[in-house]
């Protein structure tokens, strides 16, 4: 029984609190030391944000003087519960927390159930950034954009489903570029690349770093980048290249801040800045840490770290659009 | 191709430290698979730090020796208590728990582990052997087929687990329905959540599965007293009689073969999901069956036919995982994940390039599932004592940990409160008997059918079913509901359940 025990008590307090108040006086150096801090994460385990928080975690513990970081998956409503949840816990330091980045069109769309602002979160910064690529399968005949631009009927492009941040910036790429595609739903990830090996749908926009070895394989054709200059140069052209009204440019740069903002970390708003800084501290530390750089090459997981302040303006940035803007916005999104 | 085999064998068997991990390895799968609710996916998470620690060979040796056994684990508790560890383990419960109440426990522990290890065999031999074929049989299935599928197995379950169609297919419309609550795969807007955000994800499936099948069976216990066993002969639970259940399995062989295949090509079909397989197979038992009336009272068939499911779709679910890097699974995504992290990058170029690792996997899959059935042969019988256990003190247990396994799945409290609900809606079901497994199927195939038949319309239009396999798939729901036809006709309407 003992070893049922463990796995039992050791996820079960996974689900505890903070477990000492902060001292408001007390040096932050060795605040953290012997205290635990709950890493909340807005999905089940096992996926990407889990694996990141889980990396982050043990290196943060190495670089916070003694502290016991303790992963809580928090899953629910598309990352929305995790990030309410983060949203209303106590500012005392013990508490941070990671959600999907597509939660900035959750809010700009104003979704039920929101009930945080990101743009207070306290931000500790964020783990990495994922080039979106517009991807079509061999099978299709297309080679490039052109080919895509000179269709003359519509073309069937898989989507995650309304709701994800996958599905609103498809939409956003069909306006920016006025392309001819209609989204087939619930076909994202491994199922639009089934989906394009069957020869049912055409297509798919969506981050590189899952569609890598789909397109390694020789099955899928890039034909257009975002933010994805370093893996492609100029082999490949950019959606810049091809925007040239203002409503465009507002999209696009919606989906570059969101390509730039990948693994975002935060503290509830209202964190003390000593506090803060120091977690941030940890954070770049731990993300400079050549053991961890080690694990994530063999994890084959891009690590681009950017910290605290930087990340807050970007959000912000991101977030703060003008009302003619936000309405365009929605109608798109409502397509 | 043969030295490679007989080589990496070779290796696994006279090398102590592999032959260690191995069993290390089938230990954790077996444990992760006998608590509720921990199940394969967790354990491949909770084990990964572990696994990355050694060389990429063992890493992976070790973690699908571990997956591969989770469900041998999975259906002692389902025997034993009527509490499915997972979902795929819940048809075991179907039999396998009348079994034990008539103090047979032992015969159905026996006949459980002989099945899971003929199955896993079998779904190792059918990876080996669809190897060549296996691109154009894993795309011929389109959402189309995925809808037909799903419908089939609704029509298939309802009319065999019920002394009526009619209130097969209600309750299997009801667990339909359940199916449509969370957020809309057209719309992505939230439905039937009743403003509660933790419906947007829809019902958790291990919570109905726990409170469908355990709840109605601990009341039951607790109104009844005594012990699950109404035979008290402690005679009754030795070694003899778990040999007698493995002797079952040979008994019933063509079964078993059939369930075996059935169980692996729907691991190989990525995106059907594990659950659909071991139900598919029970209703084939059933339906195949020359008198299914003994079914759900405790016909060792009706824990054969899961049993070899659950394991050779491990087998047939490692293909495209392995070979397209398309996992079928939420467990196979995570072990995929594994792979790439220990440093094997699947593709087709594995063939080429590492061709010993797809006969080292073969090699891994038959030990660990040979290992799995010593070490469950040997303490089979003393497992089986726990249905001798007085109900006072087995009830409290048995709902902590069913609890636990809701918690563990849901990740939230609020899953506690719809536990306790749905258990009492199961027990209503058990005491006017209503059919229960249509209510668990519906749920775990309306989000697919729902899925796969907007995405069908979306891509052929309504003419999506006219696909020659799509034919296939509608002639056997024809048929399905015929033979129920002809069955209750030539009975003269004789009920079985």
């Amino acid at each position: 029984m003992r070893p049922l025990l463990l796995v039992i008590i050791s996820l079960l307090t996974a689900c505890d609190g903070p477990d000492q108040d902060m001292g408001p006086g007390r040096a932050t150096e060795d605040f953290f030391a012997g205290r635990t801090i709950t890493y909340i994460v807005a999905t089940n385990p096992g996926g990407g944000y889990d694996t990141y928080a889980r990396l982050v975690a043990r290196y943060m513990e190495k670089h916070l003087g003694g502290a016991n970081v303790r992963i809580r998956n928090v899953p629910g409503a598309g990352n929305i519960v995790g990030a309410n949840q983060l949203y209303v816990s106590e500012p005392d330091g013990l508490t941070i927390g990671t959600f999907n980045t597509g939660l900035i069109y959750a809010q700009l769309l104003r979704r039920p159930g929101i009930r945080f602002d990101l743009s207070e979160l306290s931000w500790i910064g964020k783990a990495a950034s994922d080039a979106r690529v517009l991807i079509v399968s061999r099978e299709s005949g297309l080679r490039s954009i052109e080919d895509l631009l000179d269709q003359d009927h519509p073309l069937l492009f898989g989507s995650s489903g309304p709701g994800s941040a996958s599905h609103n910036e498809t939409l956003f790429l069909k306006k920016m570029l006025d392309l001819d595609v209609r989204l087939v739903n619930g076909l994202g990830g491994n199922k639009a690349q089934m989906s394009m090996l069957r020869g049912e749908i055409v297509g798919i926009f969506a981050s590189y770093s899952a569609l890598r070895p789909f397109v390694e394989s020789g099955s899928g054709i890039v034909l257009l980048h975002i933010n994805g200059q370093h893996q492609f140069g100029d082999t490949v052209p950019s959606a810049e290249s091809l925007v040239h009204d203002e409503a465009g440019a507002v999209l696009l740069s919606l989906i570059r801040t969101t390509a730039a903002l990948g693994r975002l970390t935060a503290a509830p708003p209202g964190t003390g800045p000593e506090v803060l800084a120091r977690l941030r501290s940890a954070y770049a530390a731990a993300l400079a840490d050549p053991g961890l750089l080690a694990e994530a090459k063999r994890l084959r997981i891009p690590i681009d770290p950017l910290i605290g302040g930087e990340v807050a303006e970007m959000v912000s940035a991101a977030l703060d659009l003008t009302p003619r803007e936000l309405a365009a916005l929605e109608t798109v999104s409502s397509d | 191709m043969l030295d490679i085999f007989i080589g990496d064998l070779s290796q696994l068997i006279t090398d102590p430290a592999h032959l260690g991990l191995l069993l290390f390895a089938v230990v954790c799968g077996l444990f992760f698979g006998v608590v509720p609710g921990l199940g394969g996916k967790l354990g491949i998470v909770i084990m990964i730090p572990f696994a990355l620690s050694m060389e990429p060979e063992l890493a992976l040796l070790f973690l699908v020796a571990m997956h591969s056994v989770v469900h041998t684990g999975g259906s002692v508790p389902s025997i034993l208590l009527g509490v499915p560890g997972t979902g795929p383990d819940a048809a075991t419960a179907v039999d396998g728990f009348p079994l034990a109440r008539q103090g047979q426990a032992g015969r159905a522990l026996g006949a459980s582990i002989c099945a899971s290890v003929v199955g896993g065999v079998i779904g190792a031999v059918f990876l080996m052997a669809m190897l060549p074929v296996l691109t154009p049989v894993i795309l011929a299935f389109s959402p189309a087929e995925f809808f037909l599928l799903a419908v089939f197995g609704i029509v298939l379950i309802s009319a065999i687990s019920g002394d009526s169609l009619r209130k097969g297919v209600i309750v299997g419309c009801f667990g339909l329905c359940l199916s449509f609550i969370g957020l809309s795969p057209e719309t992505g807007e939230p439905r039937y959540t009743m403003g509660q955000l933790f419906l947007w994800d829809g019902i958790d499936f291990v919570t109905v599965v726990l409170a469908i099948f355990a709840v109605p069976e601990l009341i039951a216990l607790g109104v009844s007293g005594g012990s699950i066993s109404r035979e008290q002969s402690v005679s009754k639970y030795s070694p003899r009689q778990v040999l007698d259940g493995m002797v079952d399995v040979f008994r019933h062989r063509w079964l078993a073969l059939r369930t075996s295949l059935i169980g692996a090509i729907v691991g190989l079909i990525p995106g059907l999901g594990g659950d659909v397989a071991s139900w598919m197979c029970y209703g084939h038992a059933v339906q195949s069956s020359r008198d299914p009336e003994r079914f759900g009272k405790g016909a060792i068939e009706g824990v054969i036919a899961p049993e070899t499911a659950n394991n050779s779709k491990e087998g047939g679910a490692l293909l495209p995982t392995l070979l397209f890097g398309l996992p079928g699974s939420s467990g196979m995504a995570l072990l995929l994940g594994a792979m790439v992290a220990i440093g094997v990058q699947p593709g087709p170029q594995i063939l080429v390039e590492r061709p010993g690792l797809i006969w080292t996997l073969f090699v891994v899959l038959v030990l660990a599932n040979i290992v799995a059935v010593i070490l469950l042969f040997a303490i089979a019988p003393r497992l089986a004592r726990v249905v001798r256990v007085p109900a006072g003190l087995l009830i409290p247990v048995v709902l902590s940990l069913s609890l636990l396994g809701s918690y563990l799945s849901a990740m939230n409290w609020q899953h506690l409160l719809l536990f306790l609900v749905l258990g009492g809606f199961g027990y209503a079901l058990k005491i006017f008997e209503w059919p229960r497994p249509p209510l668990v199927i519906g749920l775990a195939l309306g989000g697919i059918a729902e899925v796969s038949l907007f995405q069908a319309l979306a891509i052929w239009g309504g003419a999506f079913f006219l696909r020659p396999l799509s034919l296939v798939l509608l002639a056997l729901i024809g048929a399905t509901i015929a033979l129920y036809v002809w069955r209750r006709r030539r009975s003269g309407g004789a009920s079985y359940e």
